[in-house]
């Protein structure tokens, strides 16, 4: 209806593993159109402008918001959104690693944690706690306090439990 | 609401400079969209265009080319923070590009974006003022290339015109035997705009007296610049508390010089000279 | 009637949080996932004027907007237009005036969100400003302007016990100070969002993020005119709440859209708006002067604590008695003068928020112990174990403490850490010192001297299966789970065999309102009083049926056996099949309201909660006193939780808390019609998060459900003082205001720095 002033961009790119082609407008970003156009919803908006992560998706394995990138730019891209991480009824590593751990309260910021939890692995399979800390810093979480979540993470690592221990 | 406009990338450079050629004044450069998403989505932004640079590979290198470092605009900072070049010869580049926003603005974000948008408190801003850093504009129409002290003229203001486009920065690598720092004051510990920053690079020659020194601060002056009264203070002197503490009163005079006394004042006048303080004291004291 | 043996063990383990594994996958609907045919949007002009009338609204532009649906303005609101949990202040559409930035003006409708705002941005308001007011004693002076009628006195509570004035006078030592807190915001991740439409029944379906499902009911009810039967409340996943989402946000909007337009009306605030229209934690002033001897023990207090409520009530009140009654903290006091006076003013509105005033109460009765505790040459855990409450104390209410009174458990708890930290804490770098603090807390668990019940049922269906109907809305913290683990435990059920369905007004009957760390203790006696109900049926039956002794039956898996021939039992099925024959009902309903009495207004005096939750947490911080920033190192948290249903839960519970206590401490802070959003309003990330070692305390409660009482405001009350009392320890000198941002931490580090900078000048 609005959309007759427009135009649309035909993009191209691989969803969760399998080839996807639309038009999207050029101004909306990635993240509208996996939400509203594609209805794959559990990606999240948490804030639009970068600052909550509850939106993170991999692109080419990396993570990034969303809610930050043009959605023409998904064109060519390789992209995993949460609803590509389990295989089937076997959840991920990381997600069994959150669920052992009690790590999911209200769930709004999970699948944006869970993503970048995914990409942190992806590049580096052995962090130390404050490598994981860090690379979650961008997931922003107001229900577990992060303890469970970075706990069930260095557990899946494989690094040792650092908790206990006041870190310098 | 939203800002509505029409989106291009170009498949090369050459493409991309015909493009803002004809177009230049109705155009946005968009690389890693980080900051300019969010005036998308306020509806501050306007233009009829959104050029998508961020995948030319004209703008992606990070090599060493005629002695010195050369960085493409649309590198990420991840990439800068991680790359073993940049960790070899701007290690305090890289330590800044590292302490950006978190993982996901990192992935996105660009230098060239970080330059452009000329926000005071950009990190990557101060360490290449140490550098003494050139920025390499390009248009249909040639070529020319600024230090980053002249490119920046204000507070998100910069000399770039319509149908130009940064290339790349140019850095002075390191030199062996420099030491260097980063330091940040935020309000947390990670996704926070720095509070302000400092990047300094240090020589200490055999007998133990500075031979070179090189800071910038960020957030204290309107542009950036090379804080030479402190410089000036530190070289030809062993390091020393009382000659960091001296050089650190330099820029806080220097700050209240440019910008005069605000409510801010109270704060940062302290907190810069703690936070140069800080940056000395890691420089060339293992014990602060 | 003695009631069988159970086997289940649902009590005290760590069973998997319901609905986790969807959240994981991300299939979990949220409110703004929703999606169905013919869905249009809802969004709402608001005000950016703190106090002024409105003079002319002119809405006519927005009419050709394509997609245009309606702008719709107070006139159009059927019903009563008049809400608010408490007071009844706050008008879904202003009528008149404006009384904050953010109050609603009106409401538009469109086929899209676009075109909603852009219809949105061409109505014309012309208003008339009125003299504002900021500042809660400034608006309760003669010459302030009035923002509502009744005037700008929210309300009052004065607690007095004994002659606080003589004891001070007589008290060897007297220290007296005043703190202040700032604006809070919630900062739940999911933006308030709901979605509305009229189903096939003509009833008003609201699906929405909510903490509050049936007094939802009632005022979306009372806005549109409806019978309560008319209104259906449906609770999606809610993504966080903290208080903020008991009041109504955007339920009455989608309702009334909904009614309006008749077609299926969704709305989802974007960040902004939930900054801007959604209440806040109340800042409150604190003037706090109390006494003590030289033997340790607490003579007397006098504290006057002043909040602004903002522009409406909320649960402002609550926050009053609230605040007031918690002020002389976990201690015996003998002489005690409080007084709450809380104002209207022309800020955004304060309402619920984890804790109720509590954490700024602790912030302020800590400081004072370690005050004291100075001025006496006592450590600060010592102070607290002398005055600590124990069984047989008289409160500052005079209620007198029977059972379950933790505290002095949890400072037992902490006390190696402190110790040990006590002798860690030397100083790592020049120029940055460490500090160890300790905080102690009481919460009253429930409303304050007031009923505030909780229903549930709990059937055995002809399946044999056992559901579980409760209106508690589960907005993360997990009581959906912990319900049915109690379910399970009073029917020898494995809790994965309970079916549940939670906070449908449809389907559940009240629970009261998720808020004041209620619903463990008093929905879990609910749900534990019909259960219990069922099981004596089910024993009953099954002693018939077995032919047997009901005292020789247990309850194991679905199943009754009997103990003296475990071979022999009847199945819940048949159990079931038979009753359903005989006409025996087999849903029971659960009620319980804990036993208070309301507080004199006079005296305060009164048994305010049935019961109390305990907490001390020693937090070690570093400070820096080149920059003011503060890193907490390390928060050991002992929590006396009466008995831990769910241990798993009551953990994440303690390092949600610290997070939260952390952020109020050191980074949040609103400042109205600055802060908008999450870029310029921080809350701790992990890259923040101490290590925290969570200690669990059990005493159980008698009157708890296995011995429960609750945790989830608990968990953040002692951090923040804890960081302050650290930060104290760190710089020999204190902060008095929260957040203890860089600025303020700076300038109390001052002479730390100075003293430290004269040796470094000196030389070697
Ligand atoms: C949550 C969050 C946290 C952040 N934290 C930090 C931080 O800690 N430190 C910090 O310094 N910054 C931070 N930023 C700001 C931002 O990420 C950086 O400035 C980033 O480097 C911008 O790069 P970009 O590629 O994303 O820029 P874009 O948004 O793509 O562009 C920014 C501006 O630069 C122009 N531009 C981009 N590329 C070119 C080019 N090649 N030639 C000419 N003009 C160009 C654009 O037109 C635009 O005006 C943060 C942003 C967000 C959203
Ligand atoms: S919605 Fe993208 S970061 Fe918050
Ligand atoms: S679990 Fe609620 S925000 Fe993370």
């Amino acid at each position: 209806m609005q959309n007759s002033d427009i135009d649309l961009v035909n993009i191209q790119f691989q969803l969760n593993g399998k080839p996807i082609r639309l038009s999207v407008r050029p101004f909306d970003s990635a993240l509208a159109v996996i939400r509203d156009e594609i209805g794959l919803t559990g990606t999240k908006e948490g804030c639009g402008i970068g600052e909550c992560g509850a939106c993170t998706i991999l692109v080419d394995g990396k993570a990034i918001t969303a809610c930050l990138m043009l959605a023409p730019q998904l064109d060519g891209r390789e992209v995993q959104t949460i609803e590509g991480v389990a295989e089937g009824d076997t959840l991920h590593p990381v997600q069994q690693a959150l669920l052992a751990h009690g790590a999911v309260q209200c769930g709004f910021c999970t699948p944006g944690m869970v993503m970048s939890a995914k990409g942190l692995l992806e590049a580096n399979s052995h962090p130390t706690r404050e490598e994981i800390a860090d690379a979650l810093a961008g997931n922003l979480c107001r229900c577990t306090g992060y303890v469970q979540i970075v706990d069930a993470i260095e557990e899946l690592a494989g690094s040792p439990r650092a908790n206990e221990a006041v870190k310098r | 609401m939203r800002s509505r406009f029409r989106y291009y990338r170009p498949t090369s450079l050459s493409e991309a400079l015909d493009f803002l050629a004809l177009h230049g004044t109705d155009t946005a450069i968009v690389a890693g969209g980080t900051d300019l998403m969010i005036s998308a989505r306020s509806g501050d932004l306007q233009c009829k265009y959104v050029l998508d640079v961020s995948r030319l590979n004209e703008l992606r290198p990070v090599a060493m080319s005629d002695g010195l470092l050369a960085i493409g605009s649309a590198v990420t900072h991840a990439e800068i923070a991680a790359h073993p070049v940049t960790r070899d010869v701007a290690p305090v580049l890289a330590k800044a590009a590292s302490c950006v926003g978190s993982t996901q603005i990192r992935n996105m974000g660009t230098i060239g974006g970080n330059i452009a948008n000329a926000s005071p408190a950009a990190d990557t801003i101060p360490p290449l003022m140490v550098h003494n850093a050139k920025i390499v504009v390009k248009s249909a129409s040639g070529e020319r290339v600024e230090y980053l002290g002249d490119f920046v003229r204000g507070p998100y203001v910069t000399i770039l015109k319509p149908g130009e486009l940064i290339t790349h920065v140019l850095l002075e690598p390191m030199m062996s035997g420099y030491r260097h720092s980063f330091q940040r004051i935020a309000r947390r510990r990670a996704l926070s705009i720095a509070r302000m920053n400092v990047a300094a690079l240090g020589l200490v020659d055999g007998n133990g007296v500075i031979q070179d020194l090189r800071l910038s601060v960020g957030s204290v002056t309107p542009r950036p610049c090379r804080m030479t009264v402190a410089e000036d203070v530190l070289t030809s002197n062993k390091p020393d508390k009382k000659v960091f503490w001296e050089a650190a009163e330099k820029v806080s005079h220097e700050m209240v010089r440019w910008s005069g006394i605000r409510p801010t004042t109270e704060y940062k006048k302290p907190a810069v000279e703690g936070l140069v303080y800080r940056a000395l004291a890691d420089l060339f004291l293992s014990e602060g | 009637m003695s009631l069988g043996v159970v086997r289940s063990q649902a009590i005290g383990t760590s069973i998997e949080r319901r609905g986790t594994r969807a959240r994981l996958r991300g299939d979990t609907h949220f409110a703004a996932d929703l999606n169905i045919a013919g869905v249009v949007t809802a969004v709402v002009l608001r005000s950016d004027r703190p106090h002024a009338l409105i003079r002319e609204f002119d809405p006519a532009a927005a009419k050709s907007t394509p997609g245009y649906l309606g702008v719709f303005t107070w006139r159009d609101i059927p019903g009563r237009n008049r809400f608010g949990i408490i007071n009844k202040d706050q008008e879904l559409l202003v009528e008149r005036k404006v009384r904050c930035v953010g109050d609603p003006v009106a409401l538009v409708v469109a086929e899209t969100e676009e075109a909603a705002q852009r219809a949105l941005s061409k109505i014309r308001v012309v208003y008339e400003d009125l003299p504002a007011v900021f500042d809660p004693e400034e608006a309760l002076t003669d010459a302030a302007p009035r923002i509502h009628e009744k005037g700008n006195l929210l309300g009052r509570r004065v607690v007095r016990r004994g002659s606080p004035e003589e004891a001070l006078k007589h008290s060897d030592v007297v220290v007296e100070r005043t703190y202040t807190t700032s604006f809070v915001e919630h900062a739940y991740l999911e933006p308030d969002a709901g979605l509305a439409y009229i189903d096939h029944n003509d009833i008003l379906v609201v699906h929405a993020s909510t903490q509050n499902p049936h007094y939802d009911q009632k005022d979306v009810a009372d806005l549109l005119g409806l019978p309560e039967d008319r209104v259906r409340i449906i609770q999606e996943a809610t993504g966080g709440g903290f208080g903020s989402k008991l009041d109504l946000n955007v339920q009455g909007f989608v309702g009334l859209a909904a009614f309006l337009v008749q077609r299926p009306v969704r709305m989802v605030y974007s960040r902004e708006e939930a900054f801007l229209a959604t209440a806040k934690r109340h800042p409150l002033k604190i003037r706090y002067k109390s006494g003590a001897n030289r033997d340790g023990r607490l003579t007397a207090v006098d504290v006057t604590i002043i909040g602004d409520t903002g522009a409406y009530a909320s649960y402002g009140l609550a926050v009053t008695s609230r605040a007031a009654v918690h002020a002389t903290g976990p201690y015996e006091v003998p002489n005690v003068s409080v007084e709450a006076i809380f104002a209207y003013t022309n800020n955004p509105m304060a309402g619920a928020m984890r804790g109720f005033g509590v954490p700024q109460m602790a912030f302020a009765h800590e400081s004072q112990m370690d005050l004291l505790a100075a001025e006496l040459g006592l450590s600060p855990l010592e102070i607290r174990r002398r005055n600590a409450l124990r069984i047989g104390s008289q409160t500052a209410t005079g209620q007198y403490l029977t059972a379950s009174v933790g505290i002095g458990a949890t400072l037992d708890a902490v006390a190696s850490r402190w110790e040990e930290a006590r002798v860690e804490k030397q100083s790592t770098r020049a120029f940055v010192r460490r500090g160890v603090g300790i905080a102690s807390m009481i919460y009253g668990i429930g409303n304050t001297g007031m009923q505030n019940p909780s229903t549930a049922q709990v059937e055995l269906g002809r399946d044999g299966f056992v559901t579980l109907y409760s209106g508690a809305a589960d907005i993360g913290q997990g009581s959906s789970t912990v319900l049915v683990q109690i379910a399970a435990e009073a029917l020898g059920l494995k809790p994965d065999a309970i079916r549940s369905v939670i906070a449908d007004t449809a389907h559940t009957t009240s629970a009261g309102a998720t808020s004041a760390s209620r619903q463990t203790y008093i929905s879990g006696n609910a749900v534990l009083d019909a259960a219990t109900k069922l099981h004596n049926v089910i024993l009953t039956e099954a002693a018939m049926m077995l032919k047997a002794d009901r005292g020789d039956l247990e309850l194991r898996d679905g199943s009754v056996f009997l103990r003296s021939d475990p071979g022999k039992g009847v199945s819940f099925k048949d159990i079931a099949e038979r009753a359903s024959r005989t006409g025996l009902p087999l849903k029971w309903q659960g009620y319980f309201d804990p036993d208070t009495t309301p507080l004199d207004p006079e005296t305060g005096q009164g048994r305010p909660y049935a019961t109390y939750a305990f907490a001390t947490h020693v937090a070690e911080v570093e400070v820096d006193s080149l920059s003011g920033e503060v890193r907490v190192l390390k928060v050991t948290a002992a929590h006396d939780v009466g008995r831990a249903i769910n241990p798993l839960n009551v953990q994440g519970q303690i390092y949600s808390g610290v997070a939260m206590g952390l952020g109020l401490a050191l980074m949040e802070e609103f400042h109205p019609g600055v802060t908008e959003s999450l870029k310029d309003y921080h809350i701790a990330t992990a890259a923040d998060m101490p290590a925290v070692i969570p200690i669990i305390v059990e005493d159980p409660e008698p009157t708890g459900p296995f011995g429960a009482k609750g945790v989830g405001e608990p968990a953040l009350i002692p951090t923040a003082p804890a960081i302050a009392n650290a930060v104290a320890d760190a710089l020999s000198a204190r902060v008095y205001n929260l957040p203890m941002n860089l600025e303020r931490v700076l300038k109390a580090g001052i002479s730390v720095r100075s003293a430290e900078k004269e040796k470094s000048c000196q030389g070697y």
